[in-house]
């Protein structure tokens, strides 16, 4: 533990601690909200709230919290923050509340928090958990408009998040790519591309 | 062994209340800050349901408003708009309606709803919907009694709930 650095806390959950590609955690509001950049960039902001909201309490308590309970304490906490960003999102964003829909309220069972909680922030200090927060916020974040970008383009035939129009390409739009036949294939074909880079390497190490 | 528990029990009833003072604090910013969409929408939904018209005075009985009159930019009467509450099939359907000076319904928009998923949601739709643009009081029916408005497959209550709904309030309109 004393060799743990911000940045190298904060850079672990871009890349080896990847909460989609390395944790494989949250992938259902992954495949459900990338229909557009904005929704994906949408998600991220509250999944980052409701993730360094509990990240910071879980670990201020978590010489208080006795282990027999912590889980529905962890919950607790975690239900706390995503009713105040759903309250949030409702008044002063209702749009983009509209598109997301009733993946807000199910950031409450998103692996991603309670996995944090759990595995990092009960056993780390807060500037740490910090940290780590904002890592694994930034990863999902990275990964969420990545495929948000990718299904929006091929889609729609252009990028447009909050009325900036980004990219367009002048191509036939699928609408697989809106559907969740879509969203399974370009997940699969990313997660099979950074495994295929994950074995190279190994492979490259063992010689 | 008990003074344990006792400490786990007192521990969660604490974070619980802690919890619910913190969101019922933030409640009450955030519901003011929805009651002002909620508002703006509403008279959004005037003007999709007449877009004719320019500007809107409410015709009120006591606090409460009825109906608008709408009004085009040289202040003629064009017609009336509404919105109005009609029990449906599986809870209230708040709609909004516009009528002309004819009673001819220039729209209809459905605001809220608790109907059936998939079969009374679809009253929302505009192939439902535009159903109503043109359509005279007197064909103001589903088309099975011969009126102009062809209900959703398997939603007939919901369907003839907006109808109701529509003409409740031109009745309002004309007594008025």
């Amino acid at each position: 533990m004393a060799d743990m650095t911000i940045s190298g806390e904060y850079f672990r959950g871009i890349v080896k601690d990847n909460p989609i590609f390395s944790l494989v955690l949250g992938l259902c509001p992954v495949l459900a909200v990338t229909t557009s950049v904005e929704n994906a960039i949408g998600m991220a902001g509250a999944a980052l709230f409701v993730l360094l909201g509990s990240n910071v309490i879980v670990s201020a308590l978590r010489k208080q919290i006795p282990p027999i309970t912590r889980i529905p304490m962890f919950i607790i906490i975690i239900c706390t923050f995503v009713t105040m960003i759903d309250m949030l999102m409702e008044a002063y964003t209702p749009p983009l509340y509209k598109s997301l829909g009733i993946f807000i309220p199910l950031i409450v069972v998103n692996c991603i928090i309670i996995g944090r909680a759990e595995a990092y922030a009960s056993k780390n200090t807060v500037k740490y958990s910090i940290v780590d927060a904002l890592g694994i916020g930034t990863g999902f974040l990275l990964v969420l408009v990545l495929i948000g970008a990718i299904r929006e383009l091929l889609g729609t035939g252009a990028i447009v998040p909050f009325g900036f129009k980004l990219i367009s390409i002048p191509i036939t739009p699928s609408t697989f790519m809106i559907l969740p036949g879509g969203a399974f294939m370009t997940i699969g074909v990313l997660m099979a591309m950074v495994n295929y880079n994950r074995i190279r390497k190994a492979r490259k190490g063992g010689q | 062994m008990k003074k344990e528990y006792i400490m786990v029990m007192v521990k969660m009833v604490l974070m619980s209340v802690i919890a619910a003072v913190i969101l019922g604090g933030l409640y009450i910013p955030t519901q003011e800050q929805l009651k002002i969409y909620q508002e703006e929408q509403r008279q959004l939904a005037l003007v999709d349901v007449l877009p004719v018209a320019d500007h809107f005075e409410p015709v009120k009985s006591g606090e409460e408003t009825l109906f608008y009159q709408a009004f085009d930019a040289s202040n003629n009467l064009v017609g009336y708009c509404f919105f109005h509450d009609q029990p449906g099939s599986q809870g209230t359907i708040t709609l909004a309606g516009g009528v002309d000076t004819e009673y001819t319904v220039t729209g209809v928009k459905i605001m809220t709803h608790a109907e059936t998923p998939g079969l009374g949601a679809k009253i929302t739709e505009s192939f439902f919907t535009d159903q109503f643009k043109g359509v005279a009081v007197s064909d103001l029916m589903l088309s099975k009694n011969d009126g102009a408005i062809d209900s959703i497959t398997g939603a007939t209550v919901s369907s003839q709930a907006v109808i109701d709904g529509i003409h409740v309030k031109i009745g309002e309109i004309k007594a008025n």
